[in-house]
């Protein structure tokens, strides 16, 4: 296996960041949790019962397509393997020490990523880039379509689709957006806007999801009640509020490109952090994002988003929680100052 | 041939587990212990669900129930649970296949009240 699974992974999910540069919404994602009638969730399994609830789903998906399918064997991955799957956000970090008997499957054709005796005994995960909610529930709900004709789930009319953890019974569905606000952030404004969207049931979250940090100004907004709502009003209703924190941002940038004492203070700790060798490099991103935003940094956007992948890739050495260490990144600071002094 | 890592008796089977090692199994083991406890698990006291023998108190621990069945059997302590996260428990979303018609049922039912309630009885006659 070795670094050919590296190889598969890097080379099938580089689409998930293609929407950094202007957009505002990077990826969306939709995730339905289910788990089969008759046997233990998993952390209540015996080896037995997780190598036959492996079996019988991994049959349903090979006949579903031989192509382009890949079956990842989590618990024999080496660490670069695991961290390639967590970066691109096709498991969670929690998956990734998980028993004997959980696999991944990706089908990069269809967005699609598989986890098999995660914390459910089966989660489906579509990711786009861009704001397509709506396009992710489409092929998410196919699939489960597919796969509720082959087999039982576990479901009552009480309670819906159950899984391990109450929180997520209901539809199991977590629809969640990875959003960059520079605007707001510069701004100081997200503080107000996140009290004001916990209250209507959205959660924010880190880069990397549930328990990590954000990564300069790109943090993750989350659905939370998967029950008392249908699917469609879950995802509408985070579509919503996207929208309004969409609204929010233009009019910080736009607030930003009309103040010319702005745009130099930008300009001015874009210098500040670059000449610093101590600096972390986290605090690049959101100046370099609002910069190329409001027109500052003359860049075309390609350049653009290979600065960010540098940024992203200077923090290779991450620690176990997936929290961006502090980075100094010398080479890369220096790369920065060539091109805001060109 | 190795023993058995958890009853350290049986001949076993080796499972590769986490990166290069190696777990190693008997089929009685294999078959009864679980994955995410020790061989010794200590049989707690209290409430415990017939079909998983999970525990209240390790709901109340993890937060985490252990089968399909233990929302009928702890019906009462998840129903608490969820009162006190402030979500709401009633379920609006999609039935699986094998329920669909369940449902379709369900929705006959309550049209067909809807109308009886709107049936008025007039001069001794059914007025729709």
């Amino acid at each position: 296996m070795g670094n050919s699974i590296f190889d598969i992974v890097e080379k099938n999910t580089r689409w998930i960041y293609s929407k950094f540069g202007k957009d505002f919404v990077i990826t969306s994602r939709v995730r339905l949790a289910r788990n089969i009638k008759g046997y233990p969730f998993p952390y209540n399994m015996t080896y037995q019962e997780s190598k036959e609830v492996e079996d019988i789903l991994i049959d349903i998906f090979l006949k579903m397509s031989s192509k382009n399918i890949f079956i990842i064997n989590i618990s024999s991955l080496q660490e670069k393997e695991k961290r390639i799957l967590i970066e691109r956000h096709l498991i969670s970090k929690e998956f990734s020490e998980i028993g004997p008997y959980s696999k991944v499957i990706i089908m990069p054709k269809k967005r699609l990523t598989i986890m098999i005796n995660e914390e459910d005994h089966l989660r489906i995960q579509v990711i786009y880039p861009g704001l397509n909610l709506k396009k992710c529930w489409k092929i998410a709900n196919e699939i489960d379509n597919y796969i509720g004709e082959k087999l039982e789930y576990a479901f009552s009319e009480k309670f819906g689709f159950l899984t391990a953890c109450p929180t997520n019974i209901g539809t199991g569905l977590k629809a969640s957006v990875l959003i960059n606000i520079p605007g707001i952030k510069f701004l100081k404004r997200e503080k107000l806007i996140f009290n004001m969207i916990k209250k209507i049931g959205i959660t924010i979250r880190g880069f990397y999801g549930e328990g990590s940090l954000p990564f300069g100004s790109i943090y993750q907004l989350a659905s939370f009640e998967s029950i008392g709502k249908t699917e469609e009003e879950i995802i509408e209703e985070i579509e919503d509020v996207v929208k309004l924190i969409e609204e929010e941002e233009m009019e910080c940038l736009e607030k930003i490109k009309r103040d010319e004492n702005l745009k130099i203070k930008i300009y001015n700790r874009i210098i500040k952090i670059c000449k610093d060798t101590n600096s972390d490099i986290s605090k690049l991103y959101p100046l370099i994002s609002l910069a190329f935003n409001i027109g500052v940094l003359k860049i075309e956007e390609k350049e653009f988003k290979n600065l960010f992948f540098s940024l992203l890739d200077g923090y290779e050495k991450i620690d176990n929680n997936f929290n961006f260490h502090k980075k100094e990144g010398k080479i890369l600071k220096r790369k920065v100052w060539e091109i805001i002094n060109v | 041939m190795n023993k058995c890592d958890l009853c350290n008796n049986r001949p076993c089977i080796a499972i590769k587990f986490r990166n290069k090692e190696y777990l190693y199994l008997c089929n009685h083991c294999w078959k009864k212990v679980k994955i995410f406890t020790t061989g010794n698990r200590k049989i707690k006291k209290g409430k415990k669900c017939p079909v998983c023998k999970y525990t209240i108190e390790e709901f109340n621990k993890y937060g985490f129930l252990g089968c399909d069945f233990c929302y009928e059997y702890f019906y009462n302590e998840v129903i608490s649970y969820l009162k006190k996260l402030h979500i709401s428990i009633f379920y609006r979303g999609k039935y699986p296949e094998k329920f669909k018609n369940l449902k379709n049922r369900w929705q006959k039912i309550f049209t067909l009240r809807n109308s009886i309630d709107k049936i008025e009885i007039r001069n001794g006659k059914f007025h729709f």
